[in-house]
């Protein structure tokens, strides 16, 4: 039994689950790092699986889909950013309502659509499939991991970097820091707080865009109602816990990841179910506690919302 | 500002029209009638008559049966978001509503199976269990919070997917084993909470003959059981907590400025810990009063189903946290949720359109949409007829113990 925590198949999973998370987690970070208290993560990750979905029902192609689900997300994001940044208003009962109504309209939206109601899942539809790479595939190990990356993994990676070197090597990235930790001192140097804002809320929506498609159109073609589960607090946690800095994102992000794979394959060694639905909540919390306990002794900064 | 001269200027029929004016303009009407623009235009994108479907929500959840499912789905509604409130009033976004709920019916099915059957008793016994286990798990994400740091927001609404899989396990432990269905065993029947009026008793016998068999009061009150009248009982002692009490009125004062509430000496740590707390254990009660009045056992799932939960943190949101509030808001929701059932039958809409109405008028609401030019005049009218005295600017919750000395106490 012990063998599945180290198996090539748990690790396959755990990249199954991890790309949806890092994408939709990098758009927290940089909310995060620009002052933002981003709740709607759940509600733009939902948008983004419907949209992708529905979109590559309709038009018979994966990545009109993906581009249809990087609008859906950019939609919620956009009324996030009026709401809370031109608007003024709390952002995180703004994020609650949100993410509410993306719930309602996506099931309406199946209906009134599809005719279907709880999950939409037709023979056929194109999905977006994993890349099968000719040499490194056929490391043990490593292989199966790389090949279960979709061209939304690719993206996720490169993503990470990307935003990794954005924010530390670019003017920009520090502007964009500057405006998250002393809006006021930064808009003394001529800096707008809220275009920074408002264009870090529109990335969260591009990035949870492409973690909904790579839900609805990577890991199964099929959408189901409220499919995002969850997983947009957990990287809201995620973010928190990192402190919106990249790589102990990805940590953090892989940990629950891992946790989510193991539950997953342990039961068929006869784990409840409920305990595989409920380890990554559990270790989520867990971890949220533990590390504001060893900050806290420290004396370090505490978890604490924005 | 006491509460006597309050009620005296509430008094005045001049300063009373002015100010239902100023409501009517006010943003919760308008984000209410945007809502229903939005769906309408919604609506006719899909080739509906927005007329015809509000038409039939409005028939479907207002007249006969409607309007009783109306008011059941409103009892346990209204009940959650007066356990909301103690800590939405206390600025704790508590999002752990599901889970206490939950918890509270799993203590008290529990506790009602383990009891012999033993009437009021037993109820109040199996009542209480869910009050204390909705209390227990209500409280942890305020240890957190007050003790490390991490946010009650966050960890709430974790604790919420732990419960929903805990109670999902015990269920499955409890499940008879012959049973096709997740559910545990059903009560005993002298644990049920009964009808107002049941219609076997001397009373619901009289009134099944004075009345037609379609009358609403007699639905009402054969369909209507205890739990009403609990709710309301609770709407009322929330109002005297908020007012009447030092702790409400702490909890108030935070709620709206933080600061100043630690500078003026109040601790912030226990304001959190017993507005979870009071949150928890009313959540916990509503569960237990869903159990033993509606369902008589827990079926894995149900309660999620129903949507209460979330629906009662928009309700509490639209009420703007206060008690009143949450009746209007609790069952105008109700009844679109109803209504919405109604639509999916008769128009082969989806139910979500009820869903939709919600959070949209609550988007509405926070982005305080109004008519800024009439809803302005309207109150500074009002304001001067009332002796000068700004009275709008602070919310209903405010006006507490005359005097500040109790302040300091806490």
């Amino acid at each position: 039994m012990l063998e599945i925590l180290i198996a090539p198949e748990t690790f396959a999973a755990l990249v199954r689950s991890l790309v949806p998370l890092l994408l939709l987690g990098l758009g927290g970070l940089i909310c995060h790092r620009v002052g933002v208290f981003n709740v709607s993560l759940e509600g733009i990750m939902l948008a983004g699986a419907f949209g992708g979905l529905a979109g590559s029902v309709l038009t018979g192609s994966a990545i009109a889909g993906t581009a249809i689900a990087i609008v859906s997300g950019v939609i919620v994001a956009s009324s996030l950013s009026f709401g809370g940044i031109v608007r003024g208003a709390d952002p995180i009962v703004i994020g609650i309502s949100v993410n509410l109504l993306v719930v309602g309209l996506t099931s309406f939206l199946l209906f009134a659509i599809f005719g279907v109601r709880g999950s939409l899942q037709q023979p056929g539809t194109d999905g977006l499939d994993a890349i099968r790479l000719p040499g490194l595939g056929e490391v043990p190990w490593l292989g199966s991991m790389l090949n279960s990356l979709t061209a939304l993994g690719y993206v996720a990676i490169l993503a990470t970097v990307a935003m990794q070197l954005y924010l530390s090597r670019t003017r920009s990235g520090l502007r964009l820091r500057g405006v998250g930790m002393r809006p006021g001192a930064a808009a003394t140097l001529g800096i707008s707080p809220s275009r920074y804002q408002t264009a870090a809320v529109l990335v969260s929506g591009v990035l949870g865009g492409l973690a909904g498609a790579q839900l609805s159109l990577g890991n199964v073609v099929l959408f189901t109602e409220n499919m995002s589960a969850g997983r947009g607090w957990i990287v809201v946690v995620a973010v928190l816990l990192a402190n919106g800095r990249v790589l102990p994102l990805v940590g953090v992000l892989a940990l629950f990841a891992y946790v989510d794979a193991v539950g997953i394959r342990l039961q068929s060694f006869g784990l409840p179910v409920q305990f595989a639905d409920a380890a990554p909540y559990i270790v989520t919390l867990i971890a949220l506690v533990a590390i504001a306990a060893l900050r806290r002794r420290r004396g370090g900064i505490a978890v604490a919302a924005a | 500002m006491t509460a006597v001269t309050t009620a005296g200027r509430r008094r005045d029929p001049a300063v009373l029209a002015r100010r239902l004016l100023a409501a009517l303009t006010g943003t919760v009407t308008v984000s209410i009638l945007a809502a229903l623009v939005a769906v309408g235009v919604l609506l006719v994108a899909i080739g509906q008559n927005p007329f015809a479907v509000y038409g039939a929500l409005v028939e479907g959840s207002l007249t006969g049966r409607g309007l009783v499912t109306t008011l059941q789905r409103s009892v346990p509604l209204v009940g959650l978001s007066i356990a909301l409130i103690y800590s939405f009033r206390a600025g704790v976004f508590n999002l752990g509503g599901q889970g206490q709920f939950l918890v509270g019916g799993l203590a008290s099915v529990v506790t009602a199976l383990a009891l012999p059957g033993t009437g009021i008793a037993g109820i109040v016994v199996a009542c209480a269990a869910g009050v204390a286990a909705g209390a227990a798990w209500g409280v942890v994400p305020g240890v957190i919070q007050v003790t490390l740091g991490p946010p009650v927001l966050v960890t709430s609404l974790l604790l919420n997917y732990i419960g929903i899989a805990g109670v999902s396990y015990i269920i499955s432990l409890l499940k008879p084993p012959a049973s096709s269905e997740q559910a545990t065993p059903t009560i005993a029947e002298d644990l049920k909470i009964g009808a107002l009026v049941p219609a076997q008793s001397d009373l619901g016998a009289a009134m099944g003959q004075a009345l037609e068999r379609n009358d609403v009061l007699l639905l009402a009150v054969r369909g209507l059981n205890w739990s009403f009248v609990v709710v309301i009982l609770l709407v009322i002692a929330t109002i005297l907590f908020n007012r009447r009490t030092a702790t409400g009125f702490e909890a108030g004062v935070t709620g709206l400025n933080g600061a100043f509430a630690r500078n003026v000496g109040i601790r912030g740590g226990r304001i959190v810990l017993t507005s979870l707390a009071i949150s928890g254990g009313l959540a916990g009660l509503i569960g237990a009063l869903v159990v033993l009045g509606t369902n008589y056992r827990l079926l894995d799932g149900q309660f999620e189903a129903t949507g209460y939960a979330m629906t009662a943190i928009l309700v509490v949101l639209l009420g703007r946290s206060s008690p009143l509030g949450a009746v209007l808001a609790g069952f105008f929701f109700s009844m679109l949720q109803v209504g919405g059932e109604e639509l999916n039958r008769t128009f082969a809409l989806s139910p979500a359109i009820a869903s939709i109405i919600q959070a949209l008028v609550i988007f509405f609401v926070v982005l305080r949409l109004g008519i800024p030019f009439v809803t302005q005049r309207l109150r500074k009218r009002a304001e001067a007829a009332a002796t000068g005295e700004r009275i709008e600017e602070v919310p209903d919750a405010v006006p507490g113990p005359r005097d500040n000395s109790t302040v300091k106490e806490g």
